[in-house]
């Protein structure tokens, strides 16, 4: 008997499907299946219905870090892409020095978001950074203490996120106006049409495929930004900077409430679930077109 | 030939096997590996091993979760270990209600090994129908004031012990261009600051009201409204800087003399002599506010073991020794959970909070006594308070109420 090619291929998939399967999918079930119990350090059985969400929505700690889920995550996406979409049509353009500025651009995201917290934590601490360097020079009245101001604190979050991403986009927009054909320039140019009008009208327009994997990567690192907030400000001041992540490793180790954490976690997916299914909606109505 | 080789094979098995079960072993899964700590831990290796028993050393570097993890795989594969070290607490308890602990009590009180330890100390571990889960062997203050006497000195004041006197004295300190009070705003330390200042307001026996009893009436006394007006004080005395800055970060200021005061446990102690520092001229001690010792209860949790007992034996009559226990908190900076034990060898500030705890005036951390889970939200609460201006003590204090009486 001899086995089918197909048949084989299926066969040497096996163990990664089950992997995936068991190692993704149930581990995701599990968690929603504890967000239903009163499980505490470890996890009992004892279903408690909606309880545990009532009680995540019930807390200050979890709406602020809910919050800065959308206000870190659409302010950090917009400046990413805005900044990386300038800088790639500099470079368009053919600035001078050109790989000089890719390669400082691109830097940053070589370094892990724990270091770009610590050296932003540095920078903007009022003591030892920014502020005290202007004020050597002697601007005494020189004031910049976002870090340690609560209602603030989460832009520099964003100012670091930025700093650390915008590079990365800068080069996938770039490599995407590169491949824009040449002679699309050219009918432009001789329907008088200026440059300006030309990205706006027609170049950027061919590109949204590309702004959507630029959405993707940034999205993702949204959801999961933990280390940043952990090596900048803690979630502080008081938690003021808290993100879903964060609240939700913490009540998993630290307060032995892993009821509560899957609650978060539960809906932190159903967050991501319905922003990908946004995107696929508004993706296809795109392609459609 | 080949049947002799299995027999030969059967038999080096058979030994190996056999070895263990005749001489007594204990296996200790613990995570002081750092510099002070390990040579702690020596000095119950060497009180193990001369009753005759084998310490098999389980260190886990990671820290306790990881020893948390091996703890529950060796249970969970039927083969657990000798001793878990543990900050005592609820854990211990939990565990002990699920019958994976050993009931030490009897054991203990045969061989007299806890009549002279703190009563908070051993409540913190017992059951509900009184049974013991948990030993402690030191007591970690967390309370003590450390302050700098040249930043004192430079602003020409006494230093400084009470919350008052600090609030009296930052004017000063801060024409001299010092920081009057070193504070990094990390939840926990702000933690250690909070329960320093209400275990001064209001005793130790409030304390132990309103933390261990969550009795209502005292968590909306007075007392925790003062306490919460003192913190919102304090916040007023650090610096620009404060925010997320590490505990060890923030005693540098002390260190340095540009800071006055810290609040931070017995560890800091130890830090500020490894820099250099000498108490009496760069630096002192007190306990924080004038109050009582605040301890943290560290020690060991005894799984239920089929063999080996008399291993284990061994290792809780090293443990309790009063002369282990005094040599084990020399190394590591903490105090004796036997108040009987000597103080000889202390460090001056352990001696302090030594005295203190054999006065009756010691208190459980809270962490001992509270449930993780309100200890987080009381936490949450209070790191909001301190870094957030607009809320009032009066508010705090009735947020507090709820959290503990709720």
């Amino acid at each position: 008997m001899r086995i089918r090619p197909q048949t084989l291929a299926r066969l040497v998939l096996v163990p990664t499907i089950l992997l995936t399967v068991i190692g993704v999918y149930g581990s995701i079930l599990w968690t929603v299946n504890i967000s239903f119990t009163s499980s505490g350090f470890l996890p009992t059985g004892k279903y408690v219905g909606l309880d545990r969400y009532y009680e995540l929505w019930g807390q200050a700690r979890w709406r602020v870090a809910y919050t800065n889920l959308f206000v870190f995550g659409g302010l950090y996406i917009f400046f990413c892409i805005g900044a990386g979409l300038l800088l790639a049509i500099a470079l368009d353009q053919g600035v001078r020095g050109r790989s000089f500025f890719q390669t400082i651009f691109l830097y940053p995201i070589a370094l892990s978001f724990i270091v770009t917290g610590l050296a932003w934590r540095w920078i903007l601490n009022p003591t030892t950074g920014l502020e005290a360097y202007v004020r050597g020079l002697g601007y005494e009245g020189f004031s910049f203490g976002w870090l340690s101001d609560p209602d603030m604190a989460i832009f520099t979050l964003v100012i670091a996120g930025v700093w650390h991403s915008a590079g990365l986009m800068m080069v996938i927009i770039f490599a995407g106006l590169q491949s824009i054909d040449g002679e699309i320039w050219r009918a432009g140019r001789v329907d008088g049409i200026s440059r300006f009008h030309m990205y706006r009208g027609v170049v950027l327009p061919m590109l949204f495929p590309v702004f959507v994997t630029c959405l993707v990567l940034l999205a993702m690192n949204v959801v999961r930004s933990y280390d940043l907030v952990v090596a900048m400000t803690g979630g502080g001041p008081g938690y003021s900077t808290d993100v879903p992540a964060k609240y939700i490793v913490d009540h998993l180790f630290d307060r032995a409430n892993i009821g509560r954490a899957s609650a978060g976690a539960t809906m932190l997916l159903l967050t991501v679930m319905a922003i990908i299914a946004l995107s696929t909606y508004l993706g296809r109505k795109e392609t459609r077109r | 030939m080949k049947i002799a080789v299995t027999r030969l094979t059967a038999a080096l098995l058979g030994s190996a096997i056999a070895v263990p079960a005749l001489a007594e072993e204990v296996e200790v899964v613990h995570w002081l590996t750092a510099g002070a700590e390990s040579a702690a831990i020596q000095v119950l290796v060497d009180g193990v091993e001369a009753r005759g028993t084998t310490w098999i050393d389980l260190a886990t570097p990671g820290g306790g979760s990881d020893a948390r993890a091996l703890f529950s795989s060796r249970l969970a594969g039927g083969d657990p270990v000798g001793a878990l070290f543990m900050s005592i607490g609820p854990e211990a308890i939990e565990l002990g209600e699920q019958g994976v602990v050993r009931d030490v009590e009897g054991f203990a009180q045969e061989n007299d090994l806890i009549a002279s330890v703190p009563d908070f100390a051993l409540d913190i571990a017992r059951g509900s129908d009184g049974e013991l889960f948990a030993l402690p062997v030191a007591l970690e203050t967390q309370n003590f004031m450390w302050y700098s006497l040249p930043a004192f000195e430079a602003a020409g004041i006494e230093p400084a012990t009470t919350w008052q006197g600090l609030i009296d004295a930052a004017p000063a300190l801060k024409e001299a261009g010092i920081i009057p009070l070193a504070m990094g705003a990390q939840g926990w330390q702000i933690d250690i600051l909070f329960t320093a200042v209400i275990a001064s307001v209001a005793g130790p026996e409030k304390y132990l009201a309103i933390y261990r009893d969550r009795d209502a009436d005292a968590a909306a006394s007075d007392d925790v409204l003062e306490a919460f007006r003192i913190m919102r004080a304090l916040s007023e005395l650090q610096d620009e800087g404060s925010s997320n800055r590490a505990w060890n970060d923030t005693l540098n200021l002390v260190a340095q003399d540009k800071a006055a005061v810290q609040v931070m446990g017995s560890w800091a102690g130890a830090e500020l002599a490894s820099m250099g520092e000498t108490y009496g001229t760069d630096w002192g001690c007190a306990l924080a506010g004038g109050g009582g010792a605040i301890v943290g209860s560290t020690g060991f949790a005894f799984p239920v073991l089929s063999e080996n007992e008399g291993g284990q034996n061994d290792f809780i009559l090293t443990l309790m020794d009063p002369a282990v226990q005094t040599a084990f908190s020399v190394q590591k900076g903490s105090i004796p959970a036997r108040t009987d034990a000597s103080t000889e060898g202390l460090s001056e500030c352990a001696v302090v909070a030594a005295e203190s705890v054999a006065a009756g005036n010691g208190m459980p951390n809270v962490s001992a006594v509270l449930n993780p889970d309100s200890r987080g939200q009381i936490n949450d609460m209070m790191a909001n308070f301190w870094s957030n201006p607009s809320m009032s003590p009066e508010d705090a204090a009735k947020t507090f109420a709820s959290l503990i009486g709720g």
